[in-house]
């Protein structure tokens, strides 16, 4: 069997890296992405080429070189849930992979690994020779993904390996400054926030308070009660997260609103947890953070501006005590 | 000490678009637009203010890829003659409007007036070169005038470290060239910014960069003043994010002061109005309608239908921009006094950026707004203080450290305008030049022929690859917005990046086609390839 190479290069050669897998692959998504071929740009002829002249005839054609037969694996981030891969091989790996294993590598099927490097767990899709798709992911995450050979209880035959990129957090930090000088206490952090004009995360960071652990305890206990799950099954999410689900329920949305608004992995969890609706939700809110009542409004403000730009105005889900509180951890604990 | 600190910062860019294989081209009627709409009523407002004694301080990005342009004698000549065809049209609409529609006759007056002043402050005053005339603003004290990417490309998704540099690099070399000095800060292109960008920046001298408002929210650790003060990374160079308020009420569609009522409707052109036989001597030679510039109608009502527009009346538009400024001022006032109670007595910065083709193009009566805003601030008020990121940085406050979040200012918050399921076929393409670029570099950009073919080829590959990165094209592609055009566009640069590359590779120059190339794309005369060198 061949030596596992940790450090080869994308675009180097086609040796084969055969790699151990310890356990069965993980997909946070239960909907495995199919993997697209690049498009193809159109191409536009200009009406009168004969009357040009060789070299501007050669200009005004402006037609993609072919890409190159060569090993690509490139990812690219998107947005903070979403990224891109795009890939092809130089040569065919299936005959490496025949001549390194023989009548062993039957079985196995070309596939698409995509690692979570923050949470060592890993999705794989099958993969054409080239082509591109997007994964739904996690937001502060390092990612890399391999193309390679797969086949259940074998060892995973990596060809090529991307880069790696990591998602932005879509929240604000959970840390504050350690000079005294630029620290700053939760609930002044949250009228920052405010008058930033980024409210649902003012509200957040106000519930939350300053002790991120106690923060944390208590949001997964208040989505633990409703799904009726142990509080160590959330204890792995984002705690502001799971407080975004508990008062979005809370408010009346509803499981499909949560989809790309929070990551897939708990998005998954909760769609099994039919049990949830808006007065449980609610009940949970007022038990664990004293809420009496939560309104949310959707501010469609989008890109919609002057001209031709596209400027980002966050999207606000907007949470109302009622009666009127004003936002303050002091508030709500 | 005031209550507080104001910063205009406007970024002026288009992408580089001359065409000097065809006698007429319509895009090029952007730049055209740009400087009869946008550049000279900025221009002349900044050079009165100054003159008034106002002391406006005023950031602006004049982007290389518009810097290169406005300084190009083919474009110059050609905007002259545009300008010129403009204005006889807009004098013959003076005749016509007195006799057939009187409802016009003040819109119509008021277009052959400002368009006299323009041809005479375009020839005259400022020799057709206005990148002469924005560095003697501020060589004056008046503007901070800053860099951009080489030629707006987005930086994140750009994939080798010496692509990236090159946008930078090259930024910098062009700003000392046009204006005489280095560049202080950036406008990233697109704000788009992600962890290690700051680090090219540092390295080719630049202090800060213009972020989109959550770079900073969601920056570790948490910012102390939110976006009203600046952060400074941990390798040293400042960020200055944008102000959402700020943004609201001039961008929103919604609320924004350019929606107002009495201000002039943009899609509602003579150019499509009247008659075609009419128009035909001020059309290009194709005969296509499109828009002249000169529009009649006000806005109306949010749900008025075009053909019952009102006509437009330029002083009760002016008036309404007068209005629009003081509101403005004083809701700076409001918000400075609001924040500076929230920050326990510091005085908070605002940091307002907008995209400069706004005031004038899309919003006609933007550049009055900023002259009353300036005149407000400087006569009316002494609780707000306008200045720029420069004088932020000479005063010496103290500035938090913090690694800033990766983000643009674009749909979303991130990356989707420029990748997604419409243009992200264009990423295979740039990367392998990207790849290729480097490797030839390093191949060729050591002999020592620094006129010879080998690096005139590697010159205009740096060009072509340069050109192909313009977040415009992904832009145009994503919005639906001349689409064929930026796809042709982004297929031509890669087609003749590949075309050089081979003749590189294989020593078969053909030198007509490379001239060819070179007068086409003349971009950065100054460019040096050896930037694409690899990182040591």
């Amino acid at each position: 069997m061949a030596e596992i190479n940790q450090d080869k290069d994308p675009n180097a050669g086609e040796a084969l890296e055969f790699i151990p897998i310890g356990h069965q692959p993980v997909s946070s998504s239960t909907v495995v992405a199919k993997a697209t071929p690049v498009a193809e740009p159109l191409v536009f002829e200009p009406d009168h080429l004969a009357d040009l002249s060789p070299i501007d005839r050669e200009l005004a054609v402006p037609v993609l070189p072919p890409l190159e037969k060569a090993d690509r694996a490139r990812l690219l981030m998107q947005s903070p849930n979403r990224i891109h891969f795009y890939w092809s091989v130089g040569s065919n790996p299936f005959q490496s992979l025949t001549k390194a294993l023989g009548s062993d590598s039957h079985g196995y099927q070309l596939v698409i690994r995509l690692i979570d490097r923050t949470r060592d767990t890993e999705q794989i899709i099958p993969a054409e020779y080239e082509g591109s798709t997007w994964f739904t992911v996690e937001s502060a995450t390092k990612y890399q993904a391999e193309l390679g050979f797969y086949a259940t209880n074998r060892p995973f035959v990596r060809v090529i390996f991307s880069n790696e990129v990591e998602t932005p957090r879509k929240t604000p930090s959970p840390h504050t400054a350690e000079s005294a000088e630029w620290r700053i206490p939760s609930h002044q952090f949250a009228r920052i926030l405010d008058v930033s004009g980024f409210r649902q995360d003012a509200f957040d960071v106000a519930i939350a308070g300053d002790d991120a652990e106690a923060a944390s305890g208590t949001a997964a206990r208040a989505v633990a009660d409703l799904t009726g799950q142990p509080p160590e099954r959330f204890s792995g999410f984002d705690s502001e997260e799971l407080r975004f689900s508990l008062f979005s329920i809370a408010s009346g949305a509803t499981f499909e609103d949560l989809r790309y608004q929070i990551s897939p992995s708990l998005f998954a969890i909760l769609q099994q947890n039919t049990g949830w609706n808006k007065d449980a939700a609610l009940a949970a809110a007022r038990r664990e953070y004293g809420v009496d009542e939560v309104e949310n409004e959707i501010e469609e403000t989008g890109s919609a501006v002057f001209g031709l730009s596209s400027i980002h105005f966050p999207r606000r889900l907007r949470f109302r005590q009622v009666p009127g509180r004003s936002i303050s951890s002091h508030t709500f604990r | 000490m005031p209550v507080g600190y104001f910063s205009l910062v406007l970024h002026a860019h288009l992408p580089f678009v001359r065409h000097p294989e065809y006698p007429e081209f319509l895009e090029e009627d952007w730049l055209y637009e740009a400087i009869t709409e946008v550049y000279l009523p900025l221009l002349f407002i900044f050079q009165n203010l100054h003159e008034a004694g106002a002391a406006p301080r005023i950031a602006i990005n004049i982007s290389p890829t518009l810097s290169e342009m406005l300084a190009d004698p083919l474009l110059q000549e050609r905007y002259t003659r545009h300008l010129e065809n403009l204005l006889e049209l807009a004098e013959k609409e003076v005749v016509r409007t007195r006799n057939e529609a009187q409802e016009f006759i003040e819109a119509a007056a008021m277009y052959a007036r400002d368009l006299r002043m323009s041809l005479d402050l375009w020839n005259d005053r400022y020799g057709r070169n206005l990148i002469t005339a924005f560095r003697r603003l501020q060589d004056e004290g008046v503007l901070e005038i800053i860099t951009c990417g080489a030629t707006h490309g987005f930086l994140p998704l750009i994939s080798t470290q010496e692509s990236r540099r090159a946008q930078i690099e090259v930024a910098v070399a062009n700003y000392k060239k046009h204006f005489g000095r280095q560049p202080r800060g950036i406008w990233l292109p697109e704000c788009a910014y992600e962890p290690g960008i700051e680090d090219l920046l540092k390295a080719a001298g630049i202090e800060y960069f213009i972020s989109d408002t959550h770079a900073i929210l969601y920056g570790d650790p948490r910012p102390k003043f939110g976006v009203h003060a600046p952060v400074i990374c941990p390798n040293g160079t400042a960020v200055f994010a944008r102000d959402l308020e700020t943004s609201r009420q001039v961008w929103s569609a919604e609320v924004g002061y350019p929606g107002n009522d009495v201000y002039r409707e943009f899609y509602r052109d003579i150019g499509w109005d009247l008659p075609h036989e009419y128009l035909k001597p001020h059309l290009h030679k194709d005969g296509t309608r499109r828009h002249l510039g000169l529009k009649y109608h006000r806005i109306t009502g949010r749900d008025v239908p075009q053909q019952d527009k009102l006509p437009y009346l330029p002083e009760l538009a002016r008036e309404m921009a007068a209005e629009n400024a003081s509101h403005f001022v004083a809701e700076r006032i409001k918000q400075a006094h609001a924040l500076r109670e929230t920050f326990g007595g510091h005085p908070p910065f605002v940091v307002s950026p907008y995209d400069a083709e706004l005031f004038g193009h899309w919003w006609f009566e933007g550049p009055q707004f900023i002259d009353f805003l300036f005149r407000k601030l400087h006569w009316d008020q002494n609780e707000i203080i306008a200045a720029t990121p420069g004088d932020f940085l000479d005063s010496g406050i103290p500035i938090q450290i913090q690694q800033p979040t990766a983000s643009s200012w674009g749909e979303n918050g991130y990356y989707k305008v420029w990748l997604n399921e419409q243009n992200s076929w264009m990423y295979p393409y740039q990367h392998d030049a990207e790849r290729r670029m480097t490797a030839l570099a390093d191949r060729f950009a050591s002999q020592n022929d620094a006129a010879g073919e080998s690096s005139r080829l590697l010159k205009q590959m740096a060009r072509e690859l340069l050109l192909a990165q313009s977040s415009d094209w992904a832009f145009q592609i994503y919005q639906g917005t001349t689409v064929e055009y930026s796809s042709r566009r982004f297929r031509s640069h890669i087609h003749r990046f590949d075309l050089l590359a081979k003749m590189l590779e294989s020593g078969a120059v053909h030198p007509e086609l490379l001239e060819e190339i070179e007068s086409r794309d003349n971009i950065f005369a100054e460019i040096d390839p050896k930037i694409y060198r690899p990182s040591a």
